[in-house]
């Protein structure tokens, strides 16, 4: 007796798991994920407005070009994507897509060129429905698509590197909008608006099928019609808007996948012996930003006409207007002991629990294009306060602050409130610049005001922070370019301008043939003159994190893919 | 009464409008702008949010964008005169080259058109039907137990002034009007959510592919913000109803019910309530958008999807269309529920009519 209960114990102990990992399709429990962020809005991904949004559709959709995780460029052949490879044309302007023809969306309509058609038409045609991504389509020039629908060829305006980001595109089922290639653009784009395929995308071209949708929650479920099988049963997004009891109720079980949860909750989640973890260097990083010019004279970097428009030299880069510098910041020796003053760790340890990753510049650790040599600006009061000596800087008058011809020097970081992150930032700044005779008053604003501040260029010092795209390219244009330093509107607020820099940028981004090998010295070379100009004052990248319960196998999530192949996951409910 | 309920509403027509203007003032008055947040990505060129800024409307004077929401787009006209000429709205290209302009089509207000959600893109008033059940279902349910439990609790305590039960009620009473929203949900979440596992942490249904399959499961998921939100209530009652009972209690009529030996039960809970409950008809209005408000964080907190989160959700997006809709709606039921307080205190007290009565 006893031999056979300890044999059906090992029998049972063995079999528990194979059966687990033997579900056939759709016979997987749920994924089960938790929103975040706010209510789900219409789910087209031609209208998304938001993290969110995007976090259905892309189940839904089909990637006209891959993105290998692993590398995070763009690249032939990707599973479940349509472009099996491409040629460029020798000029770098037309690019031809051989595209495969084993996709199918969940009617039966194969995916073809005619789908990525529309989306660039449609894209073309943004404003007419209410969608802010009219300016992806902005150097595409032609879109052809062959007889057969499985050739696209895409020509664009200028050679950029950019170009790719450009032409890819999530696939929605153009036929389900009664479009037909015979119409091109003459299509009443309107009829986006408000169309039900937003309120209930049935026909799917990704491994999950749309089921039904309300203010708490999306259910999507298996689709059966997939070029692979989709072993879970569904997907359930649900909106849990308040951060902590989102990571409670993953640690509860109630969740079984989370994305980036509260940093304070990390340790926790990675002790917990029911989950499993997955760190990625992130892609989200705060940054304190010096306003170079005098904030009491904001006005625009560029040479203009006389209706305004921005002047271009013979090498078509924006010529520069000497601007009225900062009292504090437009001496490049003060910016330079601030980065030396501040403890980068300290802010870390204390702002995101030792969950970040310092950048010695303005590409974030998991870019292609970081510089491997570079490494971030350390921590030297000595050397700080050599620098402001030779900038004139002294405390004179022996009260703990330096001052200069009678100014002291005292500014406001201002940093939006509600942001507890950056509010510690700030606050650790404050304290650390003390140390070498700054006065710091720190405001924590509402986030808006805050922008419109930084919009207008009428501040000291700003802590903020980016959220990089996927797949990440290192172009900042616009952000640290003459170009981009626009009273009212432009995102280069600091009002930094170095021609050698508006000059990499342009080249970098116009490399021939693109390969990465190639435009990574230019940046590398970018990240050395932005670290040494401090064109901001670099802070650090916030490390990803995705989690899952261990109920879940097969799961393999990559840096900014946490669903990677989920298709294959198995979940034991 | 029906001329008074009449007289009542078109005297809330002026405050209503009066609402709206400091509405929209405030919202105006806000940083930032919706343009500027839906296009905030460096890689929208200036034009393209110069463009959508324009399209959108933001670009005209103040008074000209009020008007435009309260009579809408579309021209009015009447008999052949035409009363509004609504607005062209500016087509632009997708570089942001204005190439013409076609006739708006929102009805404004005066035509019960709250507009089209910046954000989430849908027609506002469609999304306010979609919320208002779940807000109602947690606040009527919070207020029912603010008055199944407050009430009795108040009357008890009253007629036990001074021992145990007063004493207890009166800390618990303060204990709970001091504890946070915010707070008292997460603990309720973590220890029977959590740790006991007795209750779900959020939502209105089980997070399974099918949701609600039972009655129970809708209860379950009612219970924890149900109590969050109707502890509030249970102690402002049960404090209004322990001194309302006590000036009733001091009255003659009240001894002379003792005095020919009616059980203290009767005397209480028949003859004292009724007199009692007149002060707290006036607290019902004002309770119902208050509500409103307070589902705020008890939404959020309990992932319930209500009217509460979806307002604050709009104030933080600069969502006009649906902050201003909200605006609207919380001054209708300020207002509604207001009247209703002035009627149900006549009903209660007889001795009470209203002017304009009939």
């Amino acid at each position: 007796m006893k031999r056979v209960l300890v044999l059906s114990l090992v029998v049972a102990l063995f079999l528990t798991p194979m059966m687990a990992l033997a579900q056939g399709p759709g016979e997987g429990g749920p994924i089960i994920q938790g929103n975040g962020g706010t209510s789900i809005g219409p789910i087209n991904d031609l209208r998304c407005s938001g993290t969110d949004c995007r976090a259905v559709t892309q189940w839904l959709v089909v990637s006209s070009i891959g993105v290998d995780p692993d590398t995070q460029f763009f690249a032939p052949n990707v599973e479940g994507a349509l472009t099996r490879d491409w040629t460029v044309s020798e000029d770098g302007l037309t690019y031809t897509f051989n595209l495969v023809d084993n996709l199918y969306w969940s009617d039966g309509t194969p995916v073809t060129g005619w789908d990525w058609q529309f989306a660039i038409y449609a894209y073309r045609n943004a404003d007419k429905f209410e969608s802010p991504y009219g300016y992806t389509v902005d150097d595409i020039d032609t879109v052809e698509v062959s007889e057969d629908g499985y050739t696209v060829t895409i020509t664009f305006t200028s050679p950029s590197c950019g170009v790719l980001s450009d032409a890819a595109k999530s696939l929605v089922p153009s036929h389900v909008f009664g479009w037909t290639p015979e119409m091109g653009e003459d299509f009443d784009w309107e009829s986006l608006i408000g169309h039900p395929y937003e309120s209930a995308p049935t026909v799917s071209g990704g491994p999950f099928v749309f089921e039904s949708m309300d203010s708490e929650r999306v259910v999507l479920l298996t689709n059966f019609n997939y070029y692979k099988d989709v072993i879970p049963e569904g997907w359930l997004y649900v909106t849990v808007p308040d951060q902590t009891v989102l990571a409670e109720r993953f640690i509860a079980g109630e969740l079984n996948v989370i994305e980036n949860p509260q940093v304070g909750k990390v340790q926790e989640i990675r002790a917990n012996p029911n989950l499993q973890t997955y760190d990625y260097p992130g892609n989200t990083w705060d940054y304190l930003s010096l306003n170079f010019a005098n904030p009491a004279n904001p006005q625009d970097g560029f040479e203009k006409d006389a209706e305004g428009n921005m002047v271009l030299d013979e090498n078509g880069l924006p010529i520069p207007v000497p601007q009225d510098p900062h009292p504090l910041f437009g001496d490049v020796r003060v910016r330079q002991a601030i980065q030396r003053a501040i403890d980068l760790d300290e802010i870390m340890e204390k702002a995101v629990f030792g969950e970040g990753t310092v950048m010695p510049s303005f590409l974030v650790p998991s870019s292609w294009a970081i510089d491997p040599e570079l490494q971030p600006v350390a921590r030297d009061l000595d050397a700080a306060r050599a620098l402001l000596a030779e900038a004139g800087w002294e405390d004179t008058d022996g009260d703990g602050i330096l001052d200069k011809d009678g100014v002291k020097f005292a500014f406001e970081v201002l940093t939006n409130e509600g942001n507890t992150r950056r509010g510690q930032i700030a606050e650790l700044v404050q304290q650390q610049l003390a140390e070498i005779g700054m006065e710091v008053t720190v405001s924590a604003i509402d986030f808006n005001q805050l922008l419109d501040i930084q919009d207008a260029q009428t501040f000291d010092a700003v802590i903020l922070g980016w959220r990089n795209a996927y797949p990440d390219d290192p172009d900042w244009t616009g952000l640290f370019t003459t170009d981009g330093d626009i009273v009212g509107s432009g995102f280069n607020s600091m009002s930094y301008s170095n021609p050698e820099v508006d000059r990499l940028f342009k080249e970098a981004l116009n490399v021939p043939g693109c390969a990465p090998e190639d435009r990574a010295p230019l940046y590398w070379e970018l990240q050395r003159i932005l670290q040494e100009d401090q064109a901001y004052i670099w802070l650090f990248a916030i490390n990803g994190m995705y989690g899952a319960n261990k109920s879940i196998t097969n799961w393999s999530p990559r840096p900014n893919a946490p669903f990677w192949h989920a298709e294959d996951w198995v979940i034991t409910q | 009464m029906g001329r008074y309920i009449l007289r009542r509403l078109i005297q809330a027509i002026p405050t209503l409008l009066g609402i709206t203007i400091l509405a929209f003032l405030i919202m105006s008055a806000a940083p930032g702008g919706p343009a500027a947040a839906m296009t905030f990505d460096p890689k929208v060129p200036a034009k393209q949010r110069e463009a959508m800024q324009e399209k959108l409307g933001f670009n005209d004077p103040l008074p000209v964008q009020y008007l435009r929401w309260l009579l809408g787009e579309r021209p009015i006209q009447v008999a052949g005169v035409t009363l509004w000429a609504g607005r062209e709205i500016p087509i632009f290209d997708r570089l942001g080259n204005e190439i013409g302009s076609e006739q708006g089509t929102s009805g404004g207000i005066i035509r019960l058109d709250f507009g089209r959600s910046l954000f989430y893109k849908r027609p506002v008033v469609d999304m306010l039907k979609e919320r208002a059940g779940a807000t109602v279902q947690l606040g009527a349910f919070a207020l029912a137990i603010g008055f199944t439990i407050g009430i009795p609790v108040g009357i008890l305590s009253a007629v036990r002034r001074g021992g145990t039960f007063d004493n207890v009620s009166r800390v618990l009473a303060v204990v709970f009007n001091a504890v946070p929203v915010f707070w008292l949900g997460l603990m309720l979440i973590l220890v029977f959510g959590k740790w006991l596992e007795v209750l779900p942490m959020g939502n209105q249904c089980p997070l399974t592919i099918r949701g609600c399959t039972s009655l129970q499961d809708r209860v379950n998921h009612l219970i924890l913000p149900v109590f969050t939100l109707g502890t509030g209530w249970i102690a402002v009652l049960s404090r209004y109803m322990r001194t309302s009972t006590l000036d009733v209690m001091s009255q003659d009529y009240i001894r002379t019910a003792q005095a020919k030996g009616l059980p203290d039960r009767q005397v209480w809970f028949v003859h004292a309530t009724r007199n009692a409950l007149i002060p707290i008809a006036t607290i019902l209005g004002p309770a119902i958008p208050n509500l409103l408000s307070g589902a705020v964080i008890t939404e959020t907190i309990f992932s319930w999807p209500g009217l509460g989160r979806l307002s604050f959700e709009a104030v933080i997006q600069q969502d006009y269309p649906m902050v201003m809709a909200v605006v609207l709606l919380s001054g209708v039921i300020t207002i509604v529920g207001y009247l209703l307080s002035d009627i149900l205190y006549a009903l209660i007290d007889p001795r009470i009519r209203l002017v304009g009565a009939g």
